[in-house]
């Protein structure tokens, strides 16, 4: 699989918020959910990856070629899926596929009225007319209609009944199942990411924690459960995260089996992302700081 | 660029579709009453002044439009530029509709129809001028400081307006100065110069806020 996106040392400073140094490479073919908290740069990162924000440094490079100076043509590739749809209230979807076919060189008015047609949007009815699931689902038509090799989508699946986005996670798959298109999915609704990603990236505070397939993290991660005492005695070393309540300590371990066979007394589940998540973001390192 | 140039004029043409039905009343008093390049200029005049602020503006009433813009294949200058083209386009149109009811009017009275000329080319020449002003100050400043400009424009063209039929300013003098070939022609060359100059302007503008 040719890595069709990748970035090296990217990085971007805010008043109150700067993006680490980040390193990413998106293989073709693959899903891959971009995870974090609120803030934790999900967003600024697929900016940086469009071009639509300047860099403070490092290289970003997609379908092999770098981005500055051919973002306009390096977006023809790429479609992209906010968490709101953009379009004028007054617009129809067949405007849109007017305008749309005027941007893209690659636009397929079939394959738009295939996308509606299969996800039942009316072409002829006002945007203001539509649901906030129609919408969301009109807004994944557009950007896929132009065939691009990479799709981008931040927190597109937020705020939609689970039959909604049951339909869009549908879509994404028979979408990347000839294995020339992939997906960066940025989202906080972990469950989505666990039913289609096949890679996780997980952003926190701005910087990117680690980057795994998703079967490893759900196979191989877990969490270990034990009293306060029990886990004192522990070895701290064996846990990337850990959290303390009033009844137990919760921590995160790396390898499960080995941590089964290392401490049979201790109730060891499989971790889920948002476990990963909530550990990462809010329980102690070994480093002894709160992440 | 085209999609947004399609874009741009869907949604003026959606919102200025009953004011077709105006500029068609207004053309035909302005026809009867013989005074096409008073009101029909001044109505026009006005109307491609607010038709400037919504191209600006009306990406602003959908605040994600910007976030897809920023996300398409089309380079910032591209943007900018279609909105000096989106506006020319319909500045196109007003002129020739100004252009057939001068030129209907001059028909009536018996007059010759190269008088419809010059008073058509300083209208496009005017409504240009107030075009390079009036988009990189909605790009700078924002709507509010663009109306405020818009409604300064346009109390200056009816000034002129008015002064030149009411006040005896010397409108026949005025209009022998614009019958002159070289001067229509100079005015269309500043026009044109002026409308680059302020595009420039403009995409400076929108590429510094843009990142």
């Amino acid at each position: 699989m040719d890595t069709i996106l990748r970035l090296e040392g990217v990085t971007r400073r805010f008043d109150t918020f700067t993006l680490q140094p980040l390193n990413l490479e998106l293989p073709g073919g693959v899903i891959m959910g971009l995870i974090g908290e609120n803030g934790a740069g999900k967003t600024t990162t697929l900016r940086l990856i469009l071009g639509s924000l300047r860099r403070d440094g490092g290289k970003v490079t997609v379908f092999g070629k770098t981005l500055d100076g051919n973002e306009a043509n390096i977006r023809q590739d790429i479609g992209v899926v906010f968490d709101e749809c953009c379009f004028h209230e007054s617009m129809t979807p067949k405007n849109l596929d007017t305008i749309f076919r005027g941007v893209y060189r690659n636009w397929s008015s079939d394959a738009f009225s295939k996308y509606c047609g299969m996800l039942q949007i009316p072409m002829k009815k006002k945007i203001k007319e539509f649901s906030r699931g129609m919408k969301m689902k009109l807004s994944i038509s557009v950007a896929i209609s132009h065939n691009p090799k990479l799709l981008l989508m931040d927190e597109a699946t937020s705020g939609l009944d689970p039959v909604v986005r049951d339909d869009v996670l549908e879509l994404l798959q028979e979408f990347v199942s000839d294995e020339e298109h992939s997906v960066l999915f940025s989202s906080h609704i972990t469950e989505d990411l666990e039913k289609i990603a096949d890679y996780v990236a997980y952003l926190h505070k701005g910087s990117l924690q680690f980057v795994r397939s998703k079967d490893e993290l759900l196979y191989e991660y877990g969490i270990v459960k034990c009293g306060k005492n029990e886990f004192a005695r522990m070895d701290k070393s064996d846990f990337a995260a850990w959290r303390e309540n009033a009844f137990e300590v919760q921590a995160l371990t790396e390898n499960r089996q080995t941590a089964r066979r290392k401490y049979p007394g201790c109730v060891i589940d499989q971790a889920g992302l948002e476990d990963i998540m909530l550990l990462y973001s809010k329980g102690t390192s070994q480093r002894g700081k709160e992440r | 660029m085209t999609g947004l140039l399609r874009k741009d004029i869907l949604l003026i043409a959606k919102r200025y579709r009953t004011s077709l039905l105006y500029l068609l009343i207004a053309a035909l008093l302005a026809i009867r009453r013989e005074r096409v390049d008073l009101v029909l200029g001044a109505y026009l005049f006005v109307s491609m002044l607010m038709i400037q602020a919504d191209l600006i503006t009306i990406d602003n009433e959908q605040k994600n439009w910007k976030k897809m813009e920023r996300s398409l294949p089309v380079a910032a200058y591209q943007i900018v530029l279609e909105k000096y083209v989106a506006a020319l386009l319909f500045l196109l149109a007003g002129g020739i509709v100004f252009l057939l009811c001068s030129i209907l009017e001059k028909v009536n009275v018996g007059k010759s129809l190269w008088l419809a000329f010059p008073t058509a080319t300083f209208l496009l020449a005017a409504c240009c001028a107030a075009l390079s002003l009036q988009i990189p100050v909605l790009y700078r400043f924002g709507k509010r400081v663009g109306v405020a400009v818009f409604l300064l424009l346009g109390a200056a063209a009816c000034i002129a307006v008015v002064g030149i039929r009411w006040w005896n300013w010397g409108d026949a003098g005025f209009v022998s100065l614009l019958s002159s070939p070289t001067i229509s022609f100079l005015l269309m060359v500043a026009a044109v110069m002026l409308t680059m100059l302020s595009w420039l302007i403009s995409t400076r503008i929108y590429h510094s806020r843009d990142k």
